[in-house]
């Protein structure tokens, strides 16, 4: 109970001084409405069927994004560690795209992709490849080679032993680096979306913005907030289910 | 049990020499002129000092690796590629972390489309004592136990020989003790042909019908000793005085070679 009371005590004192700040004039309230003046425009954009818009297309791009980002990356993670031919082809250009923060190829692409859901799914597809293809990597350099020798002379093929000891034993980095993933697809779905959307909650915020409709706008910021971090909790879940068998 | 002179030895070892090729490094010879035989049922230890080449010598058997002189040969052919009918065994425990116990008894029978697997998955776990923890996991088991379920596994999938590269070695002398114990037991009544690599001279006595000492790098075999103890090893053996005199003279010769290894003139 105390332990309850320490945890969320921070978070109920930080919305009062929101609110007091906001109704004092300290702040000015269109800087900074009220927080009670917030949630009163969220059921507004809520119950007028608005905001479920936005979110689907928001959540269909993540999706999107992040299943071919899973899919490329890991295979390509698997084979880099596999092949030290694919690693010297494929090196060179993963050290490049490393540093290169990956909204700043939001405009280019898009150019190329115009202003349908292709382009912030190929820039959420882009931004998380390279945690996940490290973490696939990572994870199957990292196997123990007894593990492998024992698969094989217990009679396993190549084939049996990729699939059941590599992936296997490189499961819990690969799902660490989904995570990192899952939290950049977000960063780099709001950018995306507030440059070249009609949809999505991106594009709401920066919509709400510009017509000084501050309330609204933390409403939406407040939204995918709350989506961000019930997604990272699923996954978190998820992650500890999948892994379910190591220590506490 | 007897062999007769004229049958073919289950593992011969013909002449093979090693050489490894790190990339921008110079060669290094891991073992030469490795002959060596071993007869059907037969139990041969190997020791020598760190580093003399003994597991080359395992993975050369197993196929693991292919040697770069001379050949091995399991049943009179040679080995080409990795063998399914040897099981290996090593100093870790191999075991898979994501399956339960019984889960990695199963695998090499899994792999091999055995259909009652889990009747000789769970008999083995029995064998080795293992049978409430069948659902257990990697890190809910010590250290002998998981060797246990490796020896299960390897037994399990009932290979014509078997390779160990100090499989007790990472154990506490008791848990040792007591596995050595066990594999002997189970090895009387498999009769498996068994090669054994270990650093313990006790234990290279204790289990085989024959020693081989080996060389400091480059690896090559110094003497081999026939171990004319009788079995089952129990404690009147062990704690004979021809068992003390064997462990003495091994002792004596690996030590010359673990002194040469260092550096150290004798």
């Amino acid at each position: 109970m105390t332990k309850l009371a320490l945890r969320y005590t921070p978070i109920v004192l930080l919305i009062a001084a929101w609110e007091l700040l906001s109704r004092t004039g300290v702040v000015a309230k269109d800087v900074l409405p009220a927080f009670s003046t917030v949630m009163l425009r969220l059921w507004e954009l809520c119950t007028d069927g608005q905001m479920l818009a936005h979110i689907g297309a928001s959540m269909f791009r993540i999706c999107g994004g992040l299943a071919l980002g899973i899919t490329v990356g890991s295979v390509l993670g698997f084979l880099l560690a596999a092949s030290t031919t694919a690693q010297r082809l494929v090196q060179p250009s993963l050290t490049f795209l490393y540093p290169l923060p990956k909204s700043a190829l939001i405009p280019i692409i898009i150019i190329w992709l115009g202003f349908g859901n292709s382009a912030q799914i190929a820039v959420i597809f882009l931004g998380t490849l390279l945690p996940i293809v490290l973490g696939a990597y990572n994870g199957a350099k990292g196997v123990e080679n007894t593990l492998i020798w024992s698969a094989r002379s217990l009679g396993a093929s190549v084939v049996e032993t990729e699939w059941q000891i590599t992936f296997r034993a490189a499961l819990p980095d690969l799902l660490s680096g989904i995570r990192v993933a899952l939290a950049l697809s977000f960063v780099l779905l709001i950018g995306s979306e507030m440059i070249g959307a009609q949809r999505g909650m991106g594009y709401l915020i920066a919509y709400l913005g510009d017509g000084g409709d501050y309330a609204g706008m933390f409403a939406a910021a407040f939204v995918i907030t709350a989506i961000g971090f019930a997604a990272d909790r699923g996954y978190l879940a998820l992650y500890h289910y999948l892994l379910r068998y190591r220590e506490a | 049990m007897s062999v007769s002179a004229s049958a073919p030895p289950k593992i011969r070892l013909n002449n093979i020499g090693i050489t490894f090729r790190p990339r921008d490094r110079e060669p290094v010879v891991a073992v030469q002129n490795i002959s060596l035989e071993v007869a059907t049922g037969a139990i041969v230890t190997v020791v020598g000092p760190s580093g003399c080449g003994k597991s080359t010598i395992l993975n050369a058997v197993s196929g693991l690796l292919t040697p770069s002189a001379g050949y091995a040969e399991v049943d009179g052919r040679r080995v080409a590629g990795i063998r399914h009918d040897v099981g290996y065994m090593f100093a870790r425990d191999g075991m898979m972390p994501w399956r339960t116990a019984l889960r990695n008894v199963e695998f090499g029978l899994e792999v091999r489309g055995v259909a009652n697997r889990r009747e000789i998955a769970r008999d083995w776990l029995r064998r080795v004592g293992l049978e409430k923890f069948e659902g257990h996991y990697r890190h809910e088991l010590s250290q002998g136990m998981r060797q246990r379920v490796a020896v299960a596994r390897t037994f399990a999938i009932d290979p014509d020989v078997l390779l160990m590269d100090e499989p007790f070695g990472a154990l506490d002398a008791q848990t040792r003790g007591i596995l050595q114990e066990e594999l002997l037991a189970i090895w009387g009544m498999t009769r498996k042909t068994v090669l054994f690599v270990t650093h313990d001279v006790h234990e290279a006595v204790l289990l085989a019908d024959r020693v081989v000492v080996m060389s400091a790098r480059p690896g090559r075999i110094k003497t081999t000793l026939n171990i004319d103890l009788p079995r089952p090893r129990v404690a009147e053996v062990t704690r004979s005085q021809r068992f003390a005199d064997h462990c003495q003279e091994i002792w004596e010769l690996v030590r010359e070679e673990a002194l040469a290894a260092s550096g150290v003139r004798t």
